[in-house]
């Protein structure tokens, strides 16, 4: 386990030695900087603008995170909790959403936000996203639902709560460590997601940082140092979240998948 | 499925599920069902489409470069699948489940590639595999300097290179799967079995296989559908290149729609893909289905 | 892209799909077809105004130049017009090209965009015909006839040289061999006067241990190679009308063939970097900067960062042809600029191009690399720098009528094939004859 372990951590270790040496300096492979310092850093950060495209991403998560977590909860619960006519076909046509690539609606997907106006705006990334993690949030949430022990509902509808009370008051509270857990993957996804940024953004001053370091790469591709630090300033948030919430994230992932 | 009060139908469910239903209608079931409308055109992009009924599917069934691209992706499928999974195995094995709650922070780094965005793990490897990276370099460290090469350049390696970025990325996932499920594996039938004489080899085949079913299921889905569907790593490191030798399909997919001015053939194979690996993804549910 | 699994999907699913075909999928995509909806329409008579507006205003450009030619132009553009600011965005060559029709197309089109190549752009009426500017500002007469000659188009965009006038240039590029002074002394070659006497040159670097061209051929610049060889061997007269699309031309000729196999003899032979395929071309620069080969194909681009890595040290030449007398040929185009059909400043972007064939402008493009459009002959270049070289070479080229259009523009699609199958050719696993019949099935293609 520590022979594997030590094989992730290599090219991250080396990621971080090519950062420490001036920019513009020839990097073999390993090794550690003759003339180590942070200023390559800084001239990442603003020679690709990273402030921005920093702010530009945190706008998408905290657009998709919230909405997309209502949404789940919302959805998670009707399907989990009530009988109604269509039921088994509704969630049916979600799940077929859990394996759709990105691929198979991002060239509609741009030429039909285009046509509304929304391209070239987060908001276009927003509503896409949202629209791409349902199937899994609503599978997620109507699973945590229906782990709750049956007489919470019960003596919820006996007291006489209407439904969404009992949403609120009982069922939210009693989920919340799986709903951060959601929260967190859908940040993660969110923040990672690189494809519909590269297609839905063109405007340059609009772009999210994974598709700013994208085009970096073609910009800087014999600046490794350059390059190494901006990776790092694009990886630096989410290690850093998932660093604080590692237990979360592994506990979420693997009970959700195995669940399912 | 039913824990409602008995057979009590109740419209306010409908009211429930609209938002998260008319969103993913909208961005994702709409666009889909556009995606299949494109793909009988064939269009640039800008002027206005003509009809071309399914002669973009011939094509992506015909023209090798889209057999080609399919056919990587399904290669893939090996280095993002099949070894990381074997990995997980093979190390579940041999630690047991002793390995995962005792070194907390090993896991957390396993888990470490499943959490960066994957331009950086492409922009990471690039640099690893260039003519000053950090592959040669151990190369020539161990006496193989002849071997060095630029891999992402390299007709016979650039395939197995990128894949290898893939394995790269999953192992930690199947190890760490691995190990937290053979935790719930009930250690009396290890017990059991071992009172019937048997060795190590087929105490993994009668009780450690069959107890991690669901995890192996699980972990054949997640990573074959990043197989399938990989776009970040090979736009990053290689582009398809040299030649079409690392071609997938979300690369061709983009640059067929936006950059090529194909939209009907980029939706077509897009079509093909996405049917590809809801029928790979049923196949390994029943495959693997838990026998209750 | 990573995404948890789901159960098997309930055989209601399918019901659900198929009831969704049937209540959204038509009235969503109705009977348009695809394209209907975002057309952009093209500006029909536009009135060129020829003063710049008073007051603020901003002006976008966007472009894939990166060696300060256009920075360099704005900045004096700015100078000029107070009121003016030019917003300049520069995005690597491979990824501009990739996402131009998106940006143009898109609500934010800029007011400027350079053109790499036509491709679809006139065809989507992206970019708007030059002409009334041409007039409003007397283009015709600045400018040589030649020069304009490359971004001409019919309304299709697909036949090239004549035409309306699509694009305006901002400084001619040319590409030519770099090499090395000092490895060529040590050698003792001097710079080579006929293909063959180069190829002998090639020979001789390899017996000595040095790498006879350097090259980067990740993103394809190997065309630089096989195209350089193809004008010289072949004439530019031949190459323009195969890069232009003029009906019946062919690449399956003496020159492509010769490109072709000089391309897969030097790379069988070694004279090309074993990494080509592996390594780009800044990084083939930067190793040609570290003395250990002895020529380069670039472009007059690049002149300006060899200089300054390898001050003194580089040299620079037009590829000789057949015999020291056949007339020089070189592969060029300009930076060229056009104006979106969606420009919010379409009257100042036309003036930011008058601009470009000024006098003032024809220093600062050549100072940064480029051969300037008008007045060439008011510009100077500090004497044993390579740009004197380059600017040299660049005479000898318009002399002979040598300058030939980029192959990688001759369809949309071409780039991406010389790039596959240059990589396919130099990684020996394609051969000439199939690497021509690539090409070819490309051109046919489009051009019939």
């Amino acid at each position: 386990m520590a022979a594997f372990a030590l094989a992730v951590l290599l090219p991250f270790a080396g990621l971080v030695l090519a950062a420490l040496n001036p920019s513009g300096t020839v990097v073999s492979g390993l090794a550690w900087p003759e003339h180590p310092t942070l200023a390559t850093f800084g001239a990442a950060w603003s020679g690709a603008g990273f402030a921005g495209l920093l702010r530009n991403s945190a706008v998408v998560v905290l657009g998709v995170v919230p909405l997309s977590l209502l949404c789940a909860v919302l959805a998670g619960y009707a399907f989990a909790t009530m009988e109604f006519r269509g039921r088994g076909a509704l969630f049916g046509f979600l799940l077929l959403g859990l394996t759709l690539p990105y691929e198979a609606a991002v060239v509609p997907l741009y030429y039909d936000l285009r046509a509304f106006g929304l391209t070239d705006s987060p908001l276009a990334m927003v509503l896409a996203l949202v629209g791409l993690f349902m199937p899994f949030g609503a599978f997620w949430m109507r699973r945590q639902f229906l782990a709750l022990p049956a007489e919470l509902l019960e003596a919820a509808a006996l007291d006489g709560a209407d439904s969404w009370t009992v949403l609120w008051r009982v069922l939210v509270p009693c989920t919340r460590p799986a709903i951060t857990t959601l929260g967190l993957l859908y940040f993660l996804w969110g923040w990672n997601q690189f494809l519909l940024a590269l297609v839905l953004i063109q405007d340059p001053a609009e772009r999210t940082a994974p598709a700013g370091l994208g085009f970096f790469v073609g910009a800087h591709s014999i600046n490794v140092p350059m390059l190494a630090a901006a990776t790092l300033i694009v990886i630096a948030p989410v290690v850093l979240v998932y660093l604080c919430f590692q237990r979360h994230f592994i506990s979420g992932m693997l009970a959700g998948a195995v669940k399912g | 499925m039913s824990r409602a009060p008995a057979a009590r139908r109740r419209p306010v469910a409908y009211l429930y599920l609209a938002p998260a239903l008319a969103v993913y209608t909208a961005f994702v079931a709409l666009p889909w069902l556009h995606t299949v409308w494109i793909s009988l055109y064939t269009w640039d992009g800008v002027t206005i489409g003509t009809w071309n009924g399914l002669g973009n599917y011939r094509r992506v069934l015909t023209d090798s470069a889209m057999l080609a691209a399919l056919e990587h992706a399904l290669g893939f499928v090996l280095f993002f699948s099949l070894l990381p999974i074997a990995f997980g195995l093979l190390l579940a094995a041999v630690v047991g489940g002793r390995g995962g709650r005792r070194y907390p922070l090993t896991r957390a780094v396993l888990f470490l590639p499943q959490i960066v965005p994957l331009v950086a793990v492409g922009v990471m490897w690039r640099w690893m595999y260039g003519p000053d990276g950090t592959v040669n370099q151990a190369l020539r460290a161990i006496g193989l300097g002849s071997l060095t090469r630029a891999w992402l350049g390299d007709f016979t390696w650039a395939y197995a290179a990128v894949g290898v970025v893939g394995t790269w990325v999953m192992t930690g996932l199947a190890l760490v799967l691995f190990q937290s499920g053979i935790q719930r594996i009930d250690t009396s039938l290890y017990e059991a079995v071992r009172l019937d004489g048997a060795g190590p080899f087929r105490e993994f085949a009668a009780v450690t296989l069959p107890g991690l079913r669901a995890e192996i299921r699980v972990a054949l889905t997640v990573t074959v559908i990043a197989a399938l569907a990989g776009f970040d790593i090979v736009y990053v490191t290689t582009a398809g290149g040299p030649g079409t030798s690392t071609t997938v399909p979300g690369v061709l997919i983009y640059r067929l729609a936006f950059t090529d001015g194909q939209v009907g053939a980029a939706c077509a194979l897009a079509v093909v893909l996405s049917t590809l690996i809801c029928l790979l993804v049923l196949a390994i549910g029943r495959l693997l289905r838990e026998d209750t | 892209m990573r995404r948890p699994s789901g159960p098997a999907l309930p055989a209601a699913a399918a019901v659900a799909m198929a009831a969704v075909l049937s209540a959204t999928g038509m009235t969503s995509c109705g009977v348009l077809a695809p394209g209907a909806l975002t057309q952009v329409h093209a500006v029909p008579g536009w009135a060129v105004s020829t003063t710049v507006p008073a007051g603020r205003a901003t002006l976008t450009v966007v472009s894939s130049e990166n060696s300060g030619t256009t920075r360099a132009l704005a900045a004096a553009f700015e100078k000029l017009h107070p009121g003016v600011a030019v917003d300049f965005r520069y995005t690597a060559v491979d990824d501009y090209n990739k996402s131009l029709n998106l940006t143009l197309s898109s609500d934010h089109a800029p007011d400027l965009a350079l053109l790499n190549m036509l491709g679809t752009t006139v065809r989507a009426d992206l970019v708007r015909s030059l002409d009334p500017c041409a007039t409003a500002y007397g283009w015709d007469r600045s400018y040589p006839g030649t020069e304009l000659a490359q971004w001409r188009a019919d309304d299709t965009g697909v036949r090239l040289g004549t035409g309306h006038l699509w694009a305006a240039p901002a400084g001619f590029s040319v590409v030519g061999v770099y090499y090395d002074k000092a490895v060529a002394a040590g050698l003792g070659i001097t710079a080579p006067t006929t293909f063959a006497a180069f190829e002998a040159d090639l020979a001789k670097a390899k017996a000595a241990g040095k790498t006879p061209v350097q090259l980067g051929n990740l993103q394809g610049h190997a065309s630089l190679v096989f195209q350089s060889v193809t004008d010289s061997v072949g004439g530019a007269r031949t190459a323009s009308r195969w890069a232009y699309g003029i009906p019946g031309a062919t690449i399956e000729a003496p020159g492509g063939t010769a490109g072709a196999r000089a391309l897969s003899d030097w790379a069988r032979k070694g004279y090309l970097p074993a990494g080509a395929n592996g390594t780009d071309l800044p990084g083939s620069v930067a190793a040609f900067a570290e003395g250990r080969s002895l020529f380069l194909f670039d472009g007059s681009w690049d002149a300006a960062v060899i200089d300054r890595t390898m001050p003194g040290r580089a040299g620079f030449i037009p590829l000789p042809g057949p015999s020291a007398s056949s007339p020089a040929t070189g592969i060029g185009t300009s930076i060229a600029y056009a104006i979106p059909t969606r420009a919010e400043h379409p009257d100042l972007a036309a003036a930011f191009l008058d601009f470009m064939g000024s006098a003032q402008a024809a220093q600062l493009e050549f100072d940064t690399g480029f051969m300037p459009v008008a007045h060439a002959d008011q510009v100077t270049a500090p004497s044993g720098s390579v740009l004197a070289d380059v600017a040299a070479a660049w005479r000898r080229v318009d002399r002979g009528n040598g300058l030939v259009p980029f192959f990688n523009n001759a369809t949309p699609t071409m780039n991406d094939t010389l790039t596959a199958a240059g990589q396919q050719l130099i990684g020996g696993r394609s051969s000439p004859a199939q690497f021509l019949t690539a090409l070819q099935a490309d051109w046919a293609r489009e051009h019939g």
